[in-house]
């Protein structure tokens, strides 16, 4: 993960051997050659380079009286509104989640609910699943048949449980696919249903 | 209190990633990369304004793809060419059965392997993405095409300097 590092404020390592160049290299476009490795090295650097925002710590006012004061902390003077739920908070109690800002408790409800879009790291995607489950073994299913016992009720199953669940972050729910996947569980198992029956008439005795 | 999906716009095309087939989406004030398992996708997100430089690295994964390409084209081309020799001067039987096995088999290789040659080359140099941010670096899992990376850099340039331009008033060393 860390090819160049962030060794001085002005300078970039080079990738490949870590050879500092000079920020000032990028500042147009065109590539640079790394004079040490020869590595091509094609890129930009902005304004946050030159001079990277100090953090910055707010422990919040004291309220004087008649100030709103913050829901968590009596002692401190409410410095916005939370976001989410409207609650009075100090800056000490001020959560950034990108260009929002939200209470500690709305954070903590956002990470066990999965309902702050910018908290999401991972996302199960049951349309998608139901389409590789009800058409990725019919492909091959044919030669293993009473697999599609397993995969076509699995398909059944991620299209219906995963209807009202929340989709991709990037394609929304995609209910076309649920659909697709939904018909091609029922196809698997009408396909197991005809084979064992076609098992059991050229069979009788077994 | 989640976002409709509709705020990100594609940035890059799908792009085979180091462990899945990843794309970069534009949202309102961040980047986000998006690597697709089948099952799941993970997300992982870099603001604009924290962006202090973007740089593509150009690899030799190209033209280490093209020798094994080629190799193999040359290797299975040979073969077609020894096969149709003996099958001209073949009489007939099992011998000639496996003469045909072998023409179809090495044409196939040759096919396949010719086009692979062809496409990657015209895909142009393979590269690495790299995003320097406050507290390190991050290697970007797409894209993976030169040509498609600094499409992407002109791309999101003017969204991180529109993100930034507080900080541009600041003196440079």
């Amino acid at each position: 993960m860390q090819e160049f590092s962030t060794a001085s404020a002005s300078t970039i390592a080079c990738p490949r051997c870590g050879t500092l160049l000079a920020g000032e290299s990028f500042m147009s476009a065109g590539s640079v050659n790394c004079p040490s490795c020869r590595s091509q090295l094609t890129g930009r650097v902005f304004p946050a380079f030159w001079s990277p925002a100090p953090p910055e710590v707010q422990l919040g006012e004291a309220a004087m009286e008649g100030d709103a004061t913050c829901y968590f902390h009596d002692g401190k003077k409410a410095a916005l509104a939370c976001e989410s739920c409207g609650r009075f908070i100090c800056a000490l109690c001020e959560v950034r989640i990108g260009s929002r800002r939200v209470c500690p408790t709305c954070l903590g409800k956002g990470l066990k609910g999965d309902k702050i879009a910018e908290l999401v790291t991972s996302r199960l995607c049951w349309s998608n699943s139901a389409l590789l489950a009800g058409w990725l073994p019919l492909l091959f299913g044919v030669v293993v048949w009473p697999l599609l016992v397993i995969t076509g009720p699995a398909a059944i199953f991620a299209a219906l449980y995963g209807w009202n669940k929340p989709g991709s972050l990037t394609r929304g729910k995609r209910h076309w696919a649920a659909v697709l996947g939904l018909l091609g569980g029922i196809g698997q198992l009408v396909l197991v249903l005809g084979m064992g029956l076609l098992v059991w008439n050229a069979y009788p005795h077994v | 209190m989640s976002k409709a999906p509709g705020i990100y716009t594609k940035l890059t095309a799908i792009g085979l990633g180091s462990l899945g087939f990843a794309r970069l989406w534009s949202g309102p004030d961040h980047l986000l990369e998006v690597t697709a398992y089948g099952f799941s996708e993970r997300y992982r997100r870099f603001y604009w304004r924290e962006i202090e430089a973007v740089l593509v690295r150009r690899t030799a994964v190209r033209l280490i793809w093209n020798l094994i390409g080629g190799a193999f084209a040359a290797i299975s081309l040979g073969g077609l060419a020894v096969s149709l020799h003996y099958s001209a001067r073949s009489t007939s039987g099992p011998e000639e059965v496996l003469l045909g096995i072998s023409i179809g088999l090495c044409g196939l290789i040759a096919a396949v392997s010719l086009i692979v040659l062809l496409v990657n080359t015209l895909l142009g140099p393979r590269c690495v993405c790299l995003l320097r941010l406050p507290v390190g670096v991050e290697r970007l899992a797409a894209p993976t095409r030169m040509r498609v990376a600094i499409r992407m850099l002109e791309k999101i340039a003017p969204r991180i300097e529109l993100a930034q331009t507080e900080l541009v008033a600041a003196p440079l060393p």
